[in-house]
C-alpha cells in the first residue's frame, strides 16, 4: 500500500472515531436535556393539577362525607382541572380515566403514596407518566398525568438524522482535504524518487530539487550530497579507466612498431636470399629493435611495480648527485653534452634507487633537448631538485601533456635517440610515490627547467 | 618495365625491410620518412603505380596524403598500426584500395600489392623464368616455345612461384592464396602439385624444397 493511502486511511479512521464519539455524546446529552425538560413541564402541570384539586376538595368537602359522596366530589373537582390524559384514583380505585389504555399495566397505579414518573411506550406511542399522591378528607388520592411525547422523540430522531448528515458531509470533506494535503506534502518525496530513479539510470549529474525546509527537504539535501559524492567517484573511475585505456592503446602501438620491423626483417632473412651486407643490416635492426623492446619492458615493469618495493628514508643529496653523474656519463659523452651539478649538504626523504632513476631520466631528457657543447645543470636547494637545460624547449600547448605515457614532443627525433615516451611518466610516478610534485617551466628555443618539489618534513606521510 | 611504388613510413627499420622486399620482388620504389617531404616531391615526380602509406606520419599524415594520391591517380594501400575499425573504415571510404595492419607478414603485403596492381591493370601479364613463359591473360604456359598443359591450380601455383622467385613460399601461404582459406585438404596437396610442376616443366633442380617451410623457385 502506498504511504499516502496509508496515512489517509489512518487519518480518516481517527477522524471517524473522534467525530463519532463526540457527536454520540453530544446527542445523548441533548436528548436527556430535552426529555427532562419535557418531564419538568409535565410535572409542573401535574403539581398545578394536584394543588388545585386539593384546594377545591378542601373548600367544598367536609370530613364527614361518605365514601360515595367523597368519590363524586373528587370526580367533580378533578374534572374542573384535568386534561384529557389524567387519571385519578381514590384509595387505589380508579375514579377517573379516559385513557385508551390501562396505565396500571405500565405503572403500578396502585402504588399509592409515592409519586413516581416514568417513560413508557404504549401502543407505539411514547408517553411520560407522572404521578403524585395527596391525602384529602382522610382519603388517599393518586393523580397521574400521562403525556404523549412521541413528537419529542420524533424531534430527537430528526435531530439525530440531521446531525448525522452534517457530520458525514463534514467527514467526507475532511477526508478529501486530508488526502489532498497528504498528496501535497508527499510531492517532494515523489520528486525525490524521480531524481533517484534518473540517477539509477546513470544520469549522475541529476539533482533532487530542495523545495522545503522539513525532513523531506533535509533528505533531498543529504541525497544530493550523496549523489555528488557518487558522481565524483564515478567520474574519477571513468577517468582512471580512460587513462588506462589510453595507456594500453599507447602501449600496443609502441610494441607494434618494433615488432613489425622484427617480424619483417626476420621473414626477409628467412625467405629470401639476401646479399651478405643487407642480411647483416637486417640482423642489426632486429637486434636494435629487440633491445629497444627490452628497454620498454623494463620501464613498464618499473612503472607498474613502483609502489611495491618503496623504501623511503632521509638520504644525503651529494651521493645521489654523484650517482647521477656516473649513471649518465656515457650517454652525455655520446651526445657531447656537459652536466653541471650544484648541491648543498642537506638530506631529502627518498628511495635512493628510484630517485636516481628519476634524475637520470631528467638528465636524459635535458641532454636530448640540448645541442652538442651545451651544458645542463642539476642543482638542489632546500627541498627542491632542479634540472635546467638551454635546449629546444617544449611548446606551451604541449606542456600539459609531456608527462603522459608515450607522449613525445618530437617523435622521430626522440625515437632516434632511443626514447620510449615513458621517461617523464615514470618520473611523475616516482615523484608521486615520494609525495613530491614535478613542475615544468619551458620556453621554446630557450630551454626547460624541471623541478621536483619535496613536501615539508612534517607534512610528508608515506602514501 | 617494373612497377614503381611510393613508400611513406617514418620508422626506418620498417621502411628498410619493405624496401628490401620490394627490391627482391623486382619493384622500383621511393621511400619517404616524412609526409610533407612526400607531398613536396609528388608534383615533380608522380610516376608511381602504387603508394604504401603509414597513417601516423610526421609532417603530413596518411589520410591527408590520400588527397594528393587521388589527384595523381595513384592507388593507395595503408600500412598502419591503427587497428581500430573506425580508422579502417575512414581509410577505405576515403578511397584506399586496401588496409594492412602492423605487424604483418611480408608475403601478405606483397600479395596485396600484386592484387591492387592487377585490379588497376598495371600488373605485368607475362612472366618469364628461363625458357618458361606464362601469360596471365590467356592462362597459357610455353616451355621453349611449346605449349604445356597445366591444370588451373597448377597454373596458379606456377605463376605465384615465378612472381616471387628466389623467395621461399611457405606451404600455408600457398594454400591460402591459391586454394583459399576454406580449403579443407592438408598441405600435402601443395606437395602433389609441386611434384606435377617439376615433372611437366622439368624443374627438378630449380623448384627447391625448403625443409619445414615450403618451396622456392631458384634462379641460380
Amino acid at each position: 500500500m502506498k504511504l499516502w493511502l496509508k496515512i489517509s486511511l489512518i487519518c480518516t479512521a481517527v477522524l471517524l472515531v473522534v467525530v463519532g464519539v463526540c457527536s454520540t455524546l453530544l446527542l445523548l446529552v441533548s436528548r436527556d436535556k430535552v426529555l427532562s425538560l419535557t418531564v419538568e413541564n409535565v410535572k409542573a402541570e401535574q403539581d398545578n393539577l394536584t394543588s388545585s384539586f386539593r384546594q377545591m376538595m378542601t373548600l367544598y368537602g367536609r370530613n364527614d362525607l361518605g365514601r360515595l359522596e367523597a368519590r363524586s366530589l373528587a370526580l367533580y373537582c378533578f374534572r374542573q382541572f384535568t386534561g384529557e390524559t389524567s387519571v385519578l384514583t381514590m384509595d387505589g380505585e380508579t375514579v377517573y380515566s379516559n385513557l385508551v389504555f390501562d396505565p396500571g399495566r405500565s405503572l403500578s397505579l396502585t402504588d399509592t403514596g409515592v409519586p413516581s414518573d416514568c417513560f413508557a411506550t404504549v401502543n407505539g406511542t411514547h408517553v411520560v407518566i407522572v404521578g403524585s399522591g395527596t391525602n384529602v378528607l382522610s382519603h388517599q388520592f393518586s393523580i397521574y398525568t400521562v403525556q404523549d411525547i412521541t413528537n419529542v422523540y420524533g424531534d430527537i430522531s430528526q435531530l439525530v438524522w440531521r446531525f448525522g448528515v452534517i457530520i458525514l458531509t463534514c467527514i467526507m470533506a475532511g477526508v478529501v482535504l486530508i488526502i489532498a494535503l497528504i498528496l501535497y506534502a508527499m510531492q517532494p518525496v515523489k520528486e525525490l524518487s524521480r531524481s533517484v530513479r534518473r540517477i539509477a539510470r546513470g544520469e549522475y549529474a541529476q539533482r533532487a530539487p530542495v523545495v522545503s525546509n522539513d525532513e523531506i527537504g533535509e533528505l533531498a539535501r543529504d541525497f544530493n550530497s550523496m549523489a555528488g559524492a557518487v558522481q565524483a567517484h564515478v567520474e574519477e573511475l571513468k577517468d582512471v579507466a580512460q587513462r588506462q585505456q589510453l595507456f594500453i592503446g599507447g602501449l600496443t602501438h609502441e610494441f607494434k612498431t618494433p615488432l613489425t620491423s622484427v617480424i619483417g626483417h626476420a621473414e626477409t632473412l628467412l625467405y629470401t636470399k639476401m646479399p651478405p651486407d643487407a642480411a647483416e643490416n637486417s640482423l642489426l635492426t632486429i637486434h636494435e629493435q629487440c633491445k629497444w623492446l627490452e628497454r620498454l619492458t623494463q620501464k613498464l615493469l618499473k612503472l607498474v611495480t613502483l609502489q611495491e618495493d618503496l623504501e623511503i628514508k632521509e638520504e644525503p643529496v651529494e651521493p645521489l648527485m654523484e650517482a647521477v653523474r656516473a649513471g649518465t656519463a656515457e650517454t652525455l659523452q655520446q651526445r657531447g653534452v656537459l652536466l653541471e651539478t650544484v648541491s648543498g649538504e642537506g638530506t631529502l626523504p627518498m628511495d635512493f634507487d628510484l630517485m636516481l632513476s628519476l634524475l637520470i631520466n631528467l638528465v636524459d631528457n635535458a641532454s636530448k633537448a640540448s645541442s652538442p657543447g651545451q651544458t645542463v645543470t642539476l642543482r638542489t636547494y632546500g627541498r627542491t631538485i632542479e634540472m635546467e637545460d638551454r635546449g629546444a624547449g617544449i611548446p606551451a600547448e604541449e606542456l600539459s601533456r609531456v608527462m603522459e605515457p608515450f607522449y613525445m614532443v618530437d617523435k622521430s627525433r626522440s625515437k632516434k635517440m632511443g626514447g620510449t615516451g615513458l621517461g617523464l611518466a615514470l618520473a611523475r610516478r616516482i615523484a608521486e610515490a615520494h609525495g613530491a610534485q614535478i613542475r615544468i617551466v619551458s620556453e621554446q628555443d630557450r630551454g626547460t627547467t624541471v623541478r621536483v618539489l619535496f613536501p615539508d618534513n612534517k607534512t610528508f606521510t608515506n602514501p | 618495365m617494373a612497377n614503381r611504388i611510393l613508400v611513406a613510413e617514418d620508422d626506418r627499420a620498417i621502411s628498410g625491410f619493405i624496401a628490401n622486399n620490394l627490391q627482391y620482388t623486382g619493384y622500383e620504389f621511393a621511400v619517404f620518412a616524412d609526409g610533407a617531404d612526400a607531398a613536396r616531391a609528388l608534383p615533380g615526380d608522380h610516376a608511381f603505380d602504387l603508394a604504401l602509406l603509414d597513417v601516423m606520419l610526421p609532417g603530413m599524415d596518411g589520410f591527408e596524403l590520400m588527397e594528393l594520391m587521388k589527384k595523381y591517380n595513384i592507388p593507395v594501400i595503408y600500412v598502419t598500426a591503427k587497428a581500430d575499425i573506425s580508422s579502417k573504415i575512414k581509410g577505405l571510404r576515403d578511397g584506399a584500395e586496401d588496409y594492412i595492419v602492423k605487424p604483418f607478414e611480408v608475403l601478405e603485403l606483397l600479395v596485396r600489392i600484386e592484387k591492387v596492381l592487377d585490379r588497376v591493370g598495371k600488373l605485368r601479364r607475362v612472366l618469364q623464368f628461363r625458357d618458361i613463359v606464362i601469360s596471365l591473360e590467356d592462362r597459357t604456359v610455353t616451355l621453349c616455345g611449346e605449349k604445356v598443359d597445366l591444370k588451373p591450380l597448377e597454373f596458379d601455383l606456377l605463376a605465384m612461384l615465378m612472381r616471387y622467385k628466389d623467395r621461399t613460399l611457405p606451404r600455408e601461404r600457398l594454400l591460402n592464396e591459391i586454394w583459399g582459406i576454406d580449403f579443407v585438404g592438408g598441405t600435402r596437396t601443395v606437395d602433389v602439385h609441386v611434384a606435377n610442376l617439376r615433372k611437366k616443366l622439368n624443374l627438378y633442380d630449380e623448384l627447391k624444397s625448403v625443409s619445414k617451410i615450403g618451396y622456392r623457385l631458384e634462379d641460380a
